[in-house]
């Protein structure tokens, strides 16, 4: 299992669009990778449970991945993470 | 046939004129990259549910609904293009998250003009967030549409 957490970059949080970068990025793995926001859990798969968890600009998303890509799949949502603040959201940043 | 499920359909969630996905001035939406749909210029602020749904989730600004149907099609409204930025002024959600909601009742009311006073477009990308499980999905010819009453894409599981 692989942990890490990460805030919200995207000042508007996590609305449609970085939503579905996240999503489409972890649908190519066959990991199961959850995400915690506060009191909500969503499965990152799914573009509408992410967007349901209402996360705002510098909350702190908690990921767990479990599988056996699961070292991929967290280094690749690690670098879709910390894509920096000067690109835009259509690139991909969360 | 025995084994051929018949095809279920999804209504317009506005009145007004419809776009294909790919005229939406937003990559995000035309790429595909968030799903498969249709879009509606509105000329009307109601937007209805497309078919019987649970509301999975409500943006915090009132711009964008995730929805569920009962046969598990993700589905996702959102208000305009950018609308995200207005911070729910003009949205006005007749909906709670968790609710479940019949095929044709309103979701939200739209103040269409905020938005254009916002310089923003009002076009609303209807998407299905989850198209692999369709085998078949197909949208309407019709250049307009009632909302919550047009059937805008048939689809098939």
């Amino acid at each position: 299992m692989k942990q890490f957490q990460c805030p919200v970059r995207d000042e508007n949080g996590m609305h449609a669009r970085p939503a579905g970068a996240l999503s489409n990025l972890a649908k190519q793995f066959s990991s199961e990778v959850r995400v915690r926001c506060g009191q909500r859990d969503a499965n990152a798969k799914r573009l509408i449970s992410l967007m349901s968890l209402g996360a705002k600009a510098g909350e702190v998303l908690e990921f767990e991945i479990v599988g056996e890509d699961e070292e991929a799949a967290s280094d690749a949502i690690l670098k879709l993470l910390a894509q920096n603040d000067g690109e835009r959201a259509s690139e991909g940043r969360v | 046939m025995l084994f051929s499920k018949k095809k279920s359909v999804l209504l317009a969630v506005a009145d007004g004129e419809v776009l294909p996905l790919s005229q939406v001035e937003d990559e995000a939406f035309s790429s595909g990259m968030l799903g498969k749909g249709i879009a509606i210029k509105p000329s009307s602020g109601s937007i209805y549910s497309p078919a019987d749904v649970t509301v999975v989730g409500i943006a915090e600004s009132g711009h964008a609904y995730t929805l569920e149907s009962a046969d598990g099609l993700e589905l996702l409204i959102h208000i305009g293009i950018d609308t995200v930025g207005l911070g729910g002024k003009g949205f006005l959600p007749m909906v709670g998250e968790g609710d479940t909601v019949k095929a044709g009742e309103v979701l939200c009311r739209v103040d269409l003009q905020a938005i254009r006073d916002a310089g923003l477009s009002t076009v609303i990308p209807f998407l299905i967030t989850n198209p692999e499980i369709t085998k078949e999905l197909k949208p309407t010819q019709a250049a307009s549409a009632i909302g919550g009453q047009s059937v805008i894409l048939e689809y098939r599981l």
